[in-house]
């Protein structure tokens, strides 16, 4: 008799164990998860108050390409494809299509800010007739542009075109202003800028660009 | 009763039973009152409760349908194609895409069953039109997924390279791999020679081929999220055009081709007057205009609206074109059945003799489904009664 009630307090006492242990992991698991559902950004990196030097790349060729308001250093697989006085238009091909990048600078009106820069180039990118279902993702925080502090938006739409394949587009906005220049960042990609491709990661292609831009 | 037309004897009724010529308007003694009449512009020879350029889907590309099939059809069509704007409409884009896609295919597909179009031989015909033409247009639009990808730079103002690959380059491409199918049975099965045969097998030809490609060039939305935000008309729009604008032009444009090039291999009788429309030249370019305006006008005003305008426009003409082509066809290359016995007319449901038209209605026999145009049982002479 006595027996029987060792051996079934062992059997609880095991199971308990186990009980415990299964409650351990599923606790660790959801810290990660929340950890994970609620990310904190971070900060962006601003280490100079001048004219800092460009971002150093270990792999790809480096190019600078200099407009009258601004210089841009880039990196292979980013080419130009078009280029003024005011700005540069960089392409890059994925395997989900090719990611483009316009950065343009204008002279502003005195007390002009970035929001007020960042909602002007918004208005003239989204043309609903190139974009359906544009949709706004909320700001982007942190925006700057060559180390100046900005303004960031960042909108998905879909590109349904009528004889080739429909492309969902997302497109990220930033301005930056510095006395009378202001300057822009438009990025068009087919990739969600979270999700990488195997050659390109958006986010942090977008990060190296704007960061390696250098007022005049 | 002798035709004012033809002047052969026929039977009485409102149209000669060997030319088609309508009798009663026949009644002015004028060289144009009898080209019309001999025209008959107001009656359709596939359908003659229609003019001839009465913009009816289901009558110019289901031309074999009877009347009470044709009002079903034209039912069927309305709900499938509300009931995927309705999917569309709730933003379930994945399944509104795949819907769409499917629908005008497995339409035709009934009515290649309910008319037996393909003869004695399914298989082989549905597979020179549905399937390879759906295999062309799947392969060719998964073969130049990447690479149009790779010319696409969004955001970079209007290309003019990828504006002529993708309206002009693309759709000719499209359009010869259409006729792959309906070609090679053309040089291989010589006894399917009417009309509206060619028309058929282009027609399912252009359908296989459009829904695969739609679904292909959706890929990226297909495999995206099952619900998807935003404005109703980004998805809808899209929708209407997969649904009904791209098959049915496509549709179009290949059964025009085609049902030109049967009427020019169909011997009996002898080509009279086809007129230049049925021509191969201009059927050819007809085709080629047909595929090359509504992507090259969408791109150069574009716009979801104004991307269905164009499509509809296109679309509307073309539709009237072939309807004028089957019914230059019809009346032209008329003959009769062959069996000389006689049949229930599928649209008056008078007795007819085996006659190259429906002296009551004005119908060519040649536009009854071949399920339908069996003779009526032979009455016995005498009845005999048992008690």
């Amino acid at each position: 008799m006595n027996s029987t009630i060792h051996q079934r307090s062992i059997r609880e006492m095991k199971l308990w164990r186990v009980l415990l242990a299964a409650l351990f992991v599923a606790l660790c698991l959801g810290a990660c998860d929340a950890a994970g559902a609620l990310p904190v950004p971070a900060a962006t990196p601003t280490p100079c108050h001048g004219n800092c030097p460009p971002p150093a790349r270990a792999a790809g060729a480096a190019h600078t390409v200099r407009t009258s308001r601004f210089s841009l250093l880039y990196f292979d697989p980013w080419s130009v494809q078009q280029k003024n006085s005011d700005g540069v238009t960089l392409a890059a091909g994925t395997r989900f299509g090719n990611i483009t990048i316009i950065v343009n600078s204008m002279d502003v009106a005195a007390g002009t800010t970035s929001a007020d820069l960042l909602a002007q180039v918004a208005q003239q990118t989204l043309d609903p007739n190139q974009y359906e279902g544009i949709q706004d993702n909320g700001p982007i925080r942190g925006a700057e542009i060559g180390y100046v502090d900005g303004a960031g938006e960042s909108y998905q739409a879909q590109s349904l075109q009528a004889n080739a394949p429909d492309v969902p587009v997302y497109i990220q906005f930033m301005a930056s202003v510095r006395g009378s220049t202001g300057i822009t960042f438009v990025a068009i990609s087919p990739l969600d800028p979270n999700s990488p491709d195997t050659s390109i990661v958006p986010d942090e292609e977008y990060d190296h660009i704007v960061n390696s831009v250098q007022w005049l | 009763m002798r035709c004012q037309s033809c002047g052969r004897e026929g039977p009485a009724g409102d149209y000669c039973a060997y030319c088609g010529a309508h009798q009663v308007r026949h009644t002015a003694n004028t060289a144009n009152s009898a080209r019309r009449a001999e025209k008959r512009p107001h009656f359709f020879a596939a359908n003659p409760f229609e003019h001839l350029y009465h913009p009816s889907i289901v009558s110019t590309f289901f031309p074999h349908l009877s009347r009470q099939r044709t009002h079903q059809m034209r039912w069927l069509l309305f709900i499938l194609a509300l009931a995927v704007l309705l999917i569309s409409a709730g933003r379930f884009v994945p399944l509104a895409i795949l819907l769409a896609a499917l629908l005008m295919p497995v339409l035709y597909l009934f009515y290649f069953f309910d008319a037996q179009i393909y003869g004695n031989e399914p298989l082989r015909i549905l597979g020179a039109t549905f399937l390879l033409g759906a295999l062309l247009g799947g392969g060719m639009s998964v073969a130049l997924y990447r690479f149009l990808l790779s010319q696409y730079h969004p955001g970079a103002g209007l290309n003019p390279t990828y504006l002529l690959l993708t309206s002009v380059a693309l759709p000719l491409l499209a359009q010869v791999l259409m006729l792959v199918g309906p070609l090679i049975l053309y040089l291989t099965r010589p006894r399917f020679d009417e009309v509206l045969d060619g028309l058929a097998f282009g027609a399912a030809s252009g359908l296989g081929f459009a829904a695969t490609q739609s679904i292909a060039y959706a890929w990226l939305l297909i495999i995206g999220p099952f619900q998807r935000t935003g404005p109703i008309s980004t998805w809808a729009l899209p929708t209407v055009r997969i649904a009904l604008l791209t098959p049915l032009l496509d549709a179009a444009t290949t059964g025009l081709i085609c049902a030109a090039l049967w009427l020019r291999r169909d011997p009996q009788p002898a080509t009279r007057r086809l007129g230049a429309l049925a021509s191969w030249p201009v059927v050819l370019l007809l085709g080629a205009l047909g595929q090359i305006a509504p992507p090259l006008l969408s791109s150069l005003l574009p716009g979801l609206v104004m991307q269905i305008i164009w499509y509809a426009l296109t679309l509307l003409v073309l539709m009237l074109l072939l309807r004028r082509v089957l019914h230059i066809g019809l009346i032209e290359k008329a003959r009769p059945l062959g069996h000389g016995q006689t049949l229930i007319c599928p649209q008056c449901h008078h007795e007819v003799s085996d006659l190259p038209f429906c002296p009551n209605c004005g119908l060519a026999l040649l536009s009854i489904s071949r399920r339908m145009r069996r003779p009526l049982p032979a009455q016995p002479a005498q009845e005999t009664t048992h008690e």
